[in-house]
C-alpha cells in the first residue's frame, strides 16, 4: 500500500497508509483462492466471512462487500486499519505458504472507506430484530463495547452505551492517533452502529454519575462493562514526578482526543521539548513517539529493555517509525530521571541490558549490565510501558470479583460474579488488541441475549432405550449418511454423522440401512456429570435430581429445521429462574408453579399425580399410556416425569433449541425453550403460588 | 447533550457565579467534589469545584475567578448559552464528619469552594471557625453567606481595607494559640495551603486540603495531576481532591502547577488577539 513520504508526513498528523485504489483492491481480491475451508475465518475473532466479502471486491461490488462484512464486525473502517491481520487471519492464509497472504487488512479497509462520507440509508443499516424494549447499559464506548451494544441492538435490545470522555470511541479516540485512525473514519464506524438504533451518552461516568444500582432502578436489566485498561503504569522510580515526563496515556489523550497539536487554536496545550525519549517498545510507545516527532521534536529515542525481536509492537508500526527516523536504544532501561532547579526533566540514567533465561511471558528476561549507567539528556519522556485496569467504576461495586491485578473476573459466558453483569475487552484481559476486545464484546451480547431469555433452562423430553449402533443410512435422494444411529422409531430415524451433526430422516425419505464401521470419535461419547450452567453448557437435572449433567450444546450442529421427527409425548421441563432455581414445572397440561425449595419428593410426587389424574379424565383413553410412562419414568428418575406435548413457540414460550445426547444406553432429547420472564408471568397469570400450584393453560393448544 | 447556563451572577470584577442545567451530576452531588467542563469543541477540560447543588431545579453552580483564557472564554458566556460537557460529579466527597472544632480556611476563589464545605460541617454538627482571606475588599465574595454555616468567621485582606490585615496565616495561629482546634480544612492558591499546613503541622493539627491541578480526563486515566502524598504517587482526579495538607510534597506540587506556564501565556495572548469581541461585550 502506499504511504505518505517519511520525510513530509512527520511534520504533519494526516494518514500514513494512503489505502488501495479500487483498481489495486480488485486486483489483489483476485488473487483469493475463495477456500473452502477458509482458514481466514477461524483466525478472525469476530470470524468475518473473508473469502465472501473478497468475493464481492473481485466482483467489483463494495456495497455487497460491506454488508457481508458488517455481519460481523462494526467497525471494518477501523479494524482494516489497526488490526494484527499478520497474526490473525493473513497468517493463516493458504497463500502465506508460498507467496504473499491476500492483504484482507488492506481490502476491508478499502471496502469500509468506500462507505465514508455517505449517509446510512435505509438498505444500508444493520438489519435489526423487532424491537423488544429489554433495556441494556453498555459501560464504555471503547471496541468492546460498540461491538457488544450494536450486536445487542441488532438482536432488538434497548442498548444505551455510556461514555465518560465527551466522545465515543474509546482508545480509538483518545489513544490511536490520527495519522494511524482518522477520527473521521471512527466517526463513520460509530455512526452505523447508531444507525442500528444505539443510544451513546458521553460525560457519563458510571459509579459517579449514576452508579449500576441506579441504572437498575432506570430499568436496565443486564449491563456490560467494557472500560479497557484506563490506568497508567509508572516506571517506579525516581523522578517520575517531574515535569515533562507524560504516561502515554496523557501524551496521547492531549494530542489526539484533546487535539493538543492545534494548540493555542486549540486550548489545551502540550509541551514537547527537542529531545524525546519513549519507555516501551509497543504499538502505545510507537504512538507516541511518532507524535512527539509530529509535535516539533528534532530527536526522538524508543528505550526498549529486550531486543527488537521482542518488541510488542506491529512490524509495520516498527518499520514506519524507523522510515521517520525514531532512534532504538535497545537492551537498554531507565534507572532514574534527574531535573532542573524549577522540576523540569534534564536527562535520564540509562543503564544496559543482557538477555537472560525466558521469563513466564516467554520472552527472555532483561538482566541489567553492572556499572552500564550512563545518561541522555531528555526534555520530554513518555512512559509507555502499559496500562491496568482503572480502579475506579470496581470500586463502586464491592461485590464484584477481580483478580490480583485488578482486572475483573468472568466466567465462560463473560458474565462477571454479579448475575447480569458482563465484562469484556481490556478491563478483563489486560491490555490487548482492538480485535480482541471486539471479540469479546461479540460473544458477550450472545450470553447476554442467551442470560436475559433463559428463564427456562431446559427440558427433558424423551429417553430411548436403545444403544446406538454405527451404520450407513441411504437416501432414496441418492444421498447417503454415514453414523451412529441414536434413534429409531416406525416413522423416523435419527443418526449423528461423523462431524457430530445429528440429522433426522423420515421413514419415506430412507431407501436402507447397512451396518459399516465407523471411526471412534465419531462414535457421541457419554456427557460428564458436572455442575456448571451457562449458554454453552447447561445444567440438566431431572426433577428429583437423580440425573444431573452439564451438556455442552454444539449449537452450530444443531439444526432444528431439519428435524423431521413428530415430537414424543413423554417428559418434563423443569423451568428454572436466572439463579438455575426451579420455578415451574411444565407438561402438556399446564404449567405448575413450585415452590420447589424443602419439598420433598414424594410430596411432589403426590402433586403431580394429582394433576396428572385430574387432567388425564378429560382427556382421551391413549393418554393413559402416558400416564403409565410417566409413573414409570417418575421412579426412574426420582421424580415427578410426566408427559409433555410439543412446545413449540405459541407466542408465550419460543423454542429455541433442541439437541440429543447419550448418557450409557439411553439417549436424551432435551429441547431448550426461552421465555421472557416478565410476559411468562403476565400472560399464565398464577392462581395460586405455592408449593400446590394451580394448572394454568394448556400448552398443547 | 448541551448544558445550558440558567444564570450568570457576577461576583466581584474577576469572579462569575454559573448556575447550569446538569440533572443527574445535580442529584448526585456532595461537598468536596468537582465537575469537568469543557465549554465548546475547541476547549480544553477544566476541574471546577461544585459550589452548590439543587436536584429540584435539576442545577449546579460553579464560582470561578478569570486567570487564563478558558475561565476568560467561560466568563464570556451569557445566561441562555451553553457549554458542550460537563462531566461529574469527580472526585472524593467530604467526608470528615462530626469532627469537633473545625476551622476552615480559604482564600481568593477558594472562598467560593469552601462554602459547600462548610455547609457540611455545620450539618455535622461542627462549632465551624471560618477564615477568609482577600487581597481587597472588592475582591472578597460570599462572605454574609458564609457567615450563616460559621459559628465564628474571620475577614483578612491583605491590604486592610477590610477585616484584619495580613494574610489568613495570622488569625489561624491565634485561633490555634487561644482554642482547643480538631481539624482545619483550607482551599485556596497553593502557596496558601502549604502555608497553613506549615503553620499547623508543628502543633499536630490535622489538615486537609482541596487541590486543584490541570486535569485532562479526570477519571485517573492520564496520570497529570498526580502528586506526590507521604511518598507515595497520588491523583487528584481519582484520590482527591482532598489530601493531607502535612503531606503533601508541596515543592514539587507547586513546581508541578507551573508545568504549562509558558502555554498559558501562549493562550493568553490567543484569547486577546482572537475574542477580543467577547472582552468587551460584557
Amino acid at each position: 500500500m502506499n504511504t505518505q513520504d517519511p520525510k513530509i508526513r512527520i511534520r504533519n498528523f494526516e494518514e500514513v497508509a494512503l489505502g488501495l485504489t479500487a483498481e489495486e483492491a480488485v486486483k489483489e481480491a483476485r488473487r483469493c483462492l475463495n477456500c473452502k475451508k477458509a482458514a481466514c475465518v477461524a483466525g478472525c475473532p469476530v470470524e468475518i466471512d473473508i473469502p465472501a466479502f473478497i468475493q464481492y471486491v473481485a466482483k467489483s461490488e463494495f456495497e455487497k462487500a460491506l454488508a457481508k462484512i458488517r455481519e460481523k464486525n462494526f467497525l471494518p473502517a477501523v479494524c482494516g486499519r489497526v488490526c494484527p491481520q499478520e497474526d490473525q487471519c493473513e497468517k493463516v492464509c493458504v497463500l502465506n505458504k508460498k507467496h504473499m497472504p491476500v492483504s484482507i487488512g488492506d481490502l476491508e479497509r478499502f471496502v469500509a472507506d468506500q462507505g465514508a462520507g455517505r449517509p446510512e440509508t435505509v438498505d444500508r443499516r444493520p438489519k435489526t430484530a423487532g424491537k423488544n424494549g429489554t433495556k441494556v447499559a453498555v459501560i464504555g464506548s471503547g471496541p468492546s463495547g460498540i461491538t457488544c451494544a450494536g450486536e445487542l441492538a441488532k438482536m432488538g435490545y434497548d442498548v444505551t452505551i455510556f461514555e465518560s470522555l465527551h466522545k465515543p470511541g474509546g482508545v480509538l479516540t483518545y489513544g490511536i492517533p490520527e495519522f494511524r485512525l482518522p477520527k473521521k473514519i471512527v466517526g463513520m464506524d460509530i455512526d452505523f452502529v447508531r444507525s442500528a438504533g444505539v443510544k451513546i451518552e458521553p460525560n457519563f461516568l458510571v459509579g459517579k454519575t449514576r452508579t449500576i444500582d441506579d441504572l437498575r432502578s432506570d430499568g436496565f436489566k443486564a449491563f456490560f462493562i467494557g472500560i479497557g485498561a484506563g490506568l497508567p503504569y509508572f516506571l517506579g522510580i525516581d523522578g517520575e514526578i517531574l515535569n515533562g515526563i507524560y504516561s502515554a496515556n496523557e501524551f496521547l489523550t492531549r494530542t489526539n482526543l484533546m487535539k493538543s497539536y492545534l494548540f493555542p487554536g486549540y486550548d489545551t496545550p502540550i509541551r514537547v521539548g527537542k529531545t524525546v525519549g519513549v519507555i516501551g517498545a509497543g504499538n502505545v510507545a510507537m504512538d507516541s513517539a511518532r507524535c512527539a516527532l509530529r509535535l516539533g521534536a528534532e530527536t526522538v529515542y524508543i528505550i526498549y529493555r529486550r531486543t527488537e525481536k521482542e518488541m510488542p509492537a506491529r512490524f509495520d508500526e516498527i518499520h514506519r517509525a524507523k522510515e521517520e527516523g525514531i532512534k532504538f536504544e535497545l537492551l537498554t532501561h531507565a534507572v532514574k530521571f534527574t531535573g532542573d532547579e524549577k522540576g523540569w526533566i534534564k536527562e535520564a540514567v540509562l543503564m544496559r541490558n543482557e538477555l537472560g533465561s525466558p521469563d513466564v511471558s516467554g520472552r527472555r528476561r532483561p538482566v541489567p549490565i553492572r556499572g552500564s549507567e550512563f545518561t541522555m539528556k531528555l526534555d520530554t519522556v513518555v512512559c509507555a510501558i502499559g496500562q491496568g485496569p482503572n480502579p475506579l467504576l470496581p470500586r463502586t461495586i464491592p461485590e464484584l470479583k477481580l483478580n490480583e491485578d485488578g482486572n475483573i473476573v468472568v466466567d465462560k459466558t463473560h458474565m462477571t460474579s454479579i448475575k447480569g453483569v458482563f465484562a469484556g475487552g481490556d478491563i478483563v484481559t489486560g491490555a490487548a488488541t482492538v480485535i480482541s476486545a471486539m471479540g469479546a464484546g461479540r460473544k458477550a451480547a450472545a450470553a447476554i441475549d442467551a442470560w436475559l431469555k433463559v428463564c427456562v433452562v431446559c427440558g427433558l423430553i424423551a429417553l430411548f432405550s436403545q444403544t446406538a449402533n454405527a451404520e450407513t443410512i441411504y437416501l432414496k435422494s441418492g444421498e447417503k449418511v454415514t453414523g451412529k444411529i441414536v434413534a429409531r422409531s416406525a416413522r423416523s430415524t435419527m443418526i449423528q454423522d461423523e462431524s457430530g451433526a445429528y440429522q433426522s430422516y423420515s421413514a419415506d425419505e430412507i431407501r436402507e440401512i447397512k451396518k459399516v464401521d465407523v471411526p471412534a470419535e465419531a462414535v457421541p461419547q457419554a456427557v460428564p456429570a458436572v455442575n456448571t450452567s451457562g449458554p454453552e453448557s447447561y445444567l440438566l437435572e431431572s426433577p428429583g435430581g437423580k440425573i444431573k449433567m452439564a451438556l455442552p450444546i454444539p449449537w452450530e450442529k444443531v439444526d432444528v429445521s431439519k428435524e423431521k421427527r413428530e415430537p414424543d409425548n413423554i417428559g418434563t421441563f423443569v423451568i428454572r429462574d436466572k439463579e438455575l432455581k426451579p420455578v415451574f414445572v411444565l407438561n402438556i397440561y399446564g404449567i405448575y408453579n413450585l415452590e420447589y425449595e424443602g419439598k420433598n419428593t414424594t410430596e411432589l410426587k403426590k402433586v403431580f399425580l394429582q394433576k396428572l389424574s385430574t387432567a388425564l379424565k378429560e382427556k382421551e383413553e391413549k393418554d393413559i399410556n402416558r400416564k403409565r410412562v410417566s409413573e414409570e419414568y417418575f421412579e426412574m428418575l426420582g421424580g415427578p416425569c410426566v408427559a409433555v406435548g410439543y412446545t413449540k413457540s405459541d407466542g408465550k414460550a419460543k423454542f429455541i433449541k433442541e439437541t440429543y445426547c447419550i448418557k450409557g444406553a439411553m439417549l436424551y432429547h432435551f429441547i431448550f425453550m426461552a421465555v421472557d420472564k416478565e410476559a411468562f408471568d403476565r400472560e399464565w397469570p398464577v392462581v395460586e403460588r405455592s408449593f400446590k400450584t394451580i394448572e394454568i393453560q394448556d400448552v398443547a393448544k | 447533550m448541551p448544558y445550558k447556563i440558567t444564570e450568570k451572577v457576577r461576583l466581584n470584577p474577576v469572579t462569575w457565579k454559573l448556575v447550569l442545567e446538569a440533572p443527574l451530576i445535580a442529584r448526585q452531588a456532595k461537598a468536596g467534589q468537582f465537575v469537568i467542563i469543557k465549554i465548546d469543541e475547541k476547549a480544553e477540560r477544566i476541574p471546577l469545584t461544585i459550589n452548590d447543588n439543587d436536584p429540584q431545579k435539576n442545577t449546579i453552580t460553579i464560582i470561578f475567578q478569570e486567570a487564563g483564557a478558558t475561565t476568560r472564554r467561560l466568563g464570556c458566556l451569557k445566561a441562555g448559552d451553553v457549554l458542550t460537557d460537563i462531566l461529574g460529579p469527580l472526585g472524593k466527597e467530604t467526608d470528615f464528619g462530626k469532627a469537633g472544632r473545625v476551622v476552615l480556611v480559604a482564600g481568593g476563589v477558594g472562598i467560593a469552594e469552601i462554602l459547600p464545605v462548610a455547609k457540611y460541617a455545620k450539618r455535622e454538627g461542627n462549632y465551624v471557625l471560618t477564615i477568609i482571606g482577600s487581597r481587597t475588599k472588592d475582591l472578597l465574595i460570599l462572605e454574609e453567606e458564609l457567615k450563616r454555616y460559621s459559628d465564628k468567621l474571620i475577614v483578612t485582606t491583605d491590604d486592610g481595607s477590610y477585616g484584619v490585615k495580613g494574610l489568613v496565616v495570622s488569625p489561624l495561629k491565634e485561633a490555634m494559640a487561644s482554642e482547643k482546634l480538631d481539624l482545619c480544612y483550607c482551599v485556596g492558591p497553593d502557596i496558601m495551603m502549604k502555608a497553613v499546613s506549615e503553620t499547623t503541622k508543628p502543633c499536630g493539627l490535622k489538615t486537609l486540603v482541596s487541590l486543584d491541578a490541570n486535569m485532562v480526563d479526570a477519571t485517573g486515566m492520564c496520570g497529570t495531576c498526580r502528586v506526590t502524598v507521604g511518598g507515595k504517587t497520588r491523583f487528584v482526579c481519582v484520590d482527591g481532591p482532598e489530601f493531607d495538607g502535612h503531606l503533601v510534597e508541596w515543592d514539587l506540587f507547586l513546581k508541578r502547577q507551573k508545568r504549562f506556564i509558558e502555554e498559558e501565556k501562549r493562550a493568553a495572548e490567543y484569547f486577546e488577539s482572537h475574542h477580543k469581541d467577547c472582552i468587551y461585550k460584557r
